[in-house]
């Protein structure tokens, strides 16, 4: 951890600001003022949500980079259903099932091609999370814009579909409750359920599950789903909660962000919580710091530094425990 | 008696405690072809590895042409002049022959982008011809035959100055029909005044082409000697040592096979073919019965994986006809583990760490592996019931002596023997019909392959019978009712378990 | 005439950094950091040939610090055996980040580093690096196929054993191999930030390096198919520009941006099941010494 602090602050430094000026406004970005901490948290909810998409694949050994684009096709499905004339409470709860759809079934055809050609994961999302881009491109050019037809962008979701705020007159809004939740189930799901123990039996043993009969296919299938699932889910959060609206472009790379939050979780679905936090807090902390002059893709530049000082702990680790075992 | 090309003394090879060679000598002299038998285990490979320098001696010398020397790396030895065909290939297979001698052609300065393509070509093709061969240099290795791709290996082994040629195994690929230019082959390299040594379990082959023959046993020399003056007999029965049974003799088991008698036949293989990677089964035949240990006796490598694939839903039948407790599978028709498992077919692997368990879970964990979905290990369908999988794992943690007695110890920090206990305990607890058990007692000591086997004998008991295929002889003498030998895929008929050892390893080296 | 020229001009940045790609994957290993690594080349080759004024010394800088950041990530594929697409996706957040903040701060310094000098047209409108481009197509085929250093990559990626049985060290291949990805990502990324456009954007390479890597899948890991795919690739991409240009109203505008892409998927998923990539893709880790 002290080589990334360093090698951060050596960055900053060529960047010509000061490394603590930086640290400072950080902090004060991300926690100084209440409306600072609610920005904190209304960051931090998308990535958790993202980031439980990306741990429950990886768990299973695949690597579900098209996570970004679940998110925006739950985005897309959450903005049709929340215009729709659903009776009041229901409303959200239709939004926010209709986000889990759109990204289930974004992921359905990389899980196809995995089931039936045994493509992988990594490379059929990926160019998944393009042609994402542009739907979302299209759709609020044509079928979802707004009345008006000005801007690319889709008419607000009905007042009723809205998640209400936390505590009126801050950005945070209900979403952190679902978040939170969401966290909390699969982490029980996981540790408790038939499936999660299948789930971890073919993560950690594909070959024995296998042979000795788990169904393994159906397993992985039903896992990308459940994946993709959930990135819709982030999505339909994100609209129902803070913008309201779809817009092009959409996303601010939640679900790239999201394999650094994961990681760093050690795939932990509780874990996962304090990652995006500090992720959340970071991405708050530097658009507010910006006004003092720090640009904001310094935060790539810490997110990336973060992913090898872990790669680098972990090898170390291994090196130590293998050390340690021979003397 | 002119000076050995090759000799080899004292050579002793230890691997912490276990002992691989023990103070064997032999001398090869130039021209000579030489045999090395042995069964599984008895040094044979290990002997290879230090001559062709893939690994070293813990004692003893080597001395080429009288000189001594040492290989740290297969290079050295090349170098030297000791050429070595693999029983698994070196060859690349997406690249043509060509090209791979193009690799495999030690260039002392590294020159990078020279393509002597057609001087490899040339110089390739008049050895081939000069042994008679018909072979194809450009096509790519993985799409020609076995018995084409072995012959290239040994082109390869060939190039550049050989004083010693090593075949591992060489004609475990090889059809009938293609020995007898293969033994042509080895006669005329040998005719050139290179040194042969060969790796076989064959009896006939050593009886057809080796001038002298060393059989190992557990690591010693048994016998050495011209083939002249000994016969097949003889080696059979220098390679499989008396009749002096290693294992717990157990009482009364063929009485009650016996009592079983005629009912239902729970598995039946017709003339059955199946592929599983490597391994091939040409043709299997055999008719089990309830109750019965059925042995399948074997060198390594000679179709047991696709026998035990074939019998556990891992691969499909290719041909002929096949009926597990009664349901009948066709050819072509797909196929599940778990689809056998609920025919009631348990499998007991034969890599238990890679294809039994999964070995960063707990010992609980791999007992109920496949069956967490039952409703005895769940409530309300979905969730675990960790308090019956933890009973139930404790249950078979004493019923088969698994130690240490807990069954939350992750299954990687067990010894060898406990981790196959724990195999055996999840195949047998589930009360099944059949049990497809693969070398399960491979790595264990005496008092856990005792306990394997009493577990086994036992659970025929109530009717279910177990398919045995090993390839230790005296454990298939002491537990199974009936045997057969697999020899390069195909099984020999059914005999009972008292035509005893001679005979098993006659025929286990290919002999009829 | 200017059309295929065209094509061929937008097709080099993806094809120089697919065959970067193709050449890791060859020996084994997954480079998802390939977009990450066009950048930190299109960057370099900006601001080192404004600086210096001359766009030679652009292209040398880009394919340094393209090798450089290519040794980064062997050091931690092959050294410390770590996943290669975790490693690739971290090389990318850092070259995302690291070219952002640079850019930006050579933005509010000194704006006009980053407008610099493009390559000048040399035949038919080409550039240089474009043409570098259309010589690798024969020239790779003929390193992979038709040298003992080509054939030994090859092997590396396919039966490893068989490379240290022939005495030679897989170490170096993967390593050489790596180091030549990256040099062949720095020339892409200058291609595209000196050769087409003349200046350097933020995430320029707008996902281009991942198009590549699929591109690489497409074609079969052959310098000729990839080479196909690129061109396919480009074209579609040029003729959106100039549909767009055209005012098309027969498909909306989002929907043929994502065409190549939607083709790219369908190309990766009717891929007959006998094409498969180098045997040992992705498995550097000790036993395969």
């Amino acid at each position: 951890m002290l080589i990334a602090l360093a090698t951060c602050a050596g960055i900053v430094s060529i960047a010509g600001a000061s490394p603590v000026a930086v640290a400072q406004a950080l902090l004060q970005g991300a926690t100084g003022t209440q409306y600072n901490i609610s920005n904190t948290l209304v960051q931090t909810i998308p990535l958790l949500v993202t980031a439980l998409a990306v741990i429950v694949a990886f768990r299973a050994e695949m690597f579900n980079i098209g996570v970004e684009g679940q998110f925006l096709l739950g985005a897309v499905f959450a903005c049709w259903a929340g215009q729709l004339a659903v009776p009041g409470p229901v409303a959200v709860v239709v939004t926010l099932l209709a986000s889990m759809l759109g990204g289930a079934l974004w992921a359905l055809i990389p899980a196809i091609m995995l089931h039936l050609r045994g493509v992988q994961i990594v490379l059929s999302s990926l160019i998944m999370n393009f042609i994402a881009v542009q739907v979302v491109a299209w759709v609020v050019r044509g079928p979802l814009q707004e009345a008006v037809r000005e801007y690319p962008q889709s008419d607000p979701i009905r007042a009723a579909a809205e998640l209400p705020k936390v505590v009126a007159g801050l950005q945070l809004h209900t979403g952190i409750w679902i978040a939170l939740a969401m966290a909390v189930f699969f982490d029980m799901l996981l540790r408790f359920t038939v499936f999660g123990q299948q789930l971890k039996a073919i993560g950690n043993g594909l070959r024995a599950s296998k042979t000795m009969g788990l169904p393994v296919s159906r397993i992985l299938v039903s896992t990308v789903l459940i994946s993709g699932a959930l990135g819709g889910l982030a999505g339909g959060i994100q609209i129902a909660g803070v913008t309201h609206f779809l817009a092009d472009p959409y996303s601010k790379g939640y679900g790239y962000t999201a394999i650094a939050v994961a990681l760093l979780a050690r795939l932990s679905p509780v874990g996962a919580i304090p990652a995006a936090l500090l992720f959340g807090a970071l991405t708050s902390g530097s658009s507010a710091a910006q006004s003092a002059g720090i640009p904001v893709v310094v935060l790539q530049v810490i997110q990336a530094v973060i992913l090898f000082s872990i790669l680098g702990a972990r090898f170390t680790r291994t090196l130590l425990a293998k050390s340690g075992v021979k003397s | 008696m002119s000076q050995p090309v090759l000799s080899i003394q004292n050579i002793t090879k230890s691997f912490g405690d276990f002992v691989a060679l023990s103070d064997v000598s032999l001398n090869l002299q130039p021209g000579e072809i030489h045999a090395v038998l042995g069964e599984n285990g008895a040094g044979k490979s290990t002997l290879l590895n230090i001559l062709a320098g893939m690994t070293q001696a813990t004692s003893g010398a080597i001395l080429l042409n009288g000189a001594a020397v040492r290989f740290t790396s297969a290079v050295d030895a090349a170098k030297a002049g000791i050429g070595m065909v693999h029983q698994h290939f070196m060859l690349v297979p997406t690249l043509s022959a060509t090209e791979n001698l193009l690799l495999a052609d030690m260039v002392e300065k590294r020159d990078w982008f020279s393509w002597p393509a057609g001087n490899i070509r040339k110089r390739i093709a008049n050895q081939a011809a000069s042994f008679g061969w018909d072979v194809d240099l450009d096509a790519r290795i993985d799409t020609q035959t076995v018995g084409a791709q072995q012959r290239l290996e040994i082109l390869k082994a060939l190039q550049g100055e050989r004083k010693v040629l090593l075949l591992d195994e060489p004609t475990a690929v090889l059809t009938p029909g293609e020995l007898p230019g293969f033994f042509a082959t080895i006669k005329a390299i040998a005719a050139t005044g290179t040194g042969i040594i060969i790796i076989t379990h064959k009896l006939d082959e050593v009886m057809a082409v080796a001038d002298t023959v060393t059989v190992l046993r557990r690591g010693k020399v048994v016998h050495h000697g011209s083939t002249a003056g000994t016969s097949v007999q003889d080696l059979a029965r220098e390679m499989v040592g008396d009749a002096s049974n290693a294992f717990a003799v157990l009482t009364a088991k063929h009485e009650v096979s016996q009592a079983v008698g005629m009912s239902d036949v729970r598995i039946m293989l017709q003339d059955a073919a199946a592929v599983d990677g490597e391994s091939v089964l040409r043709c299997g035949n055999l008719a089990i019965r309830a109750g019965e240990i059925f042995g399948v006796a074997g060198v390594d490598g000679n179709g047991q994986g696709a026998l035990a694939a074939l019998l556990t839903g891992n691969t499909e039948l290719g041909a002929g006809s096949m009926s597990i407790n009664g349901d009948d599978i066709f050819p072509h028709q797909s196929v599940s583990p778990r689809s056998f498992l609920a025919k009631g077919v348990s499998y007991i692997p034969a890599d238990r760490q890679q294809d039994g368990l999964v070995m960063s879970m707990s010992i609980a964990e791999n007992i109920v592996l496949d069956r967490v979905s039952e409703p005895t290990f769940t409530r309300y369908g979905m969730l675990l019931d960790r308090q019956a999988i933890r009973e139930f794992a404790e249950r078979e943690v004493e019923r088969f002596d698994i130690r240490p007695a807990d069954s939350s110890r992750i299954v990687s920090s067990l010894s060898g023997g406990n981790q196959q206990k724990v195999v055996i305990a999840r195949a047998l607890s589930r009360n099944p019909k059949v049990v497809v058990a693969v070398n399960p007692t491979r790595g264990l000591d005496v008092g856990a392959i005792a306990y394997v086997h009493r577990a086994l004998r036992a659970a025929t008991a109530n009717g279910c019978c177990v398919v045995l295929i090993s390839t230790e002889l005296d454990e298939i003498l002491a537990l199974s009712d009936r045997v057969s030998v697999l020899y390069d895929g195909r099984m020999s008929e059914t005999m009972p378990f008292s035509v005893g050892k001679v005979e098993l390893g006659r025929l286990m080296g290919g002999t009829h | 005439m200017s059309v295929i020229t065209d094509i061929i001009t937008y097709a080099a940045p993806v094809g120089l950094a697919c065959y970067g790609g193709l050449v890791s994957e060859k020996v084994g290993i997954v480079q998802i950091s390939l977009e990450g690594m066009m950048l930190i080349g299109a960057l370099t080759a900006v601001i080192t040939a404004s600086v210096t004024g001359y766009t030679i010394v652009g292209i040398i800088a880009a394919t340094l610090f393209a090798v450089l950041t290519a040794a980064l990530h062997s050091v931690f594929t092959l050294m410390m055996r770590a996943d290669h697409v975790i490693v690739g996706t971290a090389v990318n957040f850092l070259a995302i980040g690291i070219t952002g903040v640079l850019s930006r701060a050579f933005q509010k310094s000194n704006p006009t580093i980053l407008k610099a000098q493009s390559l000048s047209p040399i035949i038919w409108g080409m550039n240089a690096l474009t043409l570098v481009f259309l010589a690798l197509v024969p020239l790779l085929w003929w390193l992979l196929y038709r040298t003992r250093l080509g054939i030994g990559l090859t092997a590396t990626g396919e039966h490893p054993k068989a490379v240290t049985a022939a005495g030679y060290s897989v170490h170096h291949y993967r390593f050489f191999a790596s180091l030549g990805c990256g040099a062949l990502c720095g020339l892409a990324g200058a291609s595209l930030s000196i050769g087409i456009s003349n200046n350097f954007t933020d995430n320029m390479t707008a996902s281009r390096g991942f198009v590549a890597l699929a591109l690489i899948v497409v074609g079969r890991w052959s310098p000729i198919w990839t080479a196909v795919g690129t061109l396919c690739f480009a074209s579609l991409d040029v003729l959106q520009a100039s549909l767009q240009a055209g005012g098309n109203t027969l498909l909306p505008y989002p929907i043929l941006l994502a065409l190549p892409y939607i083709l790219t998927l369908v190309a990766l998923g009717t891929a007959k099941a006998s094409v498969r990539p180098p045997k040992y893709l992705g498995m550097t880790s000790d036993s395969q010494i």
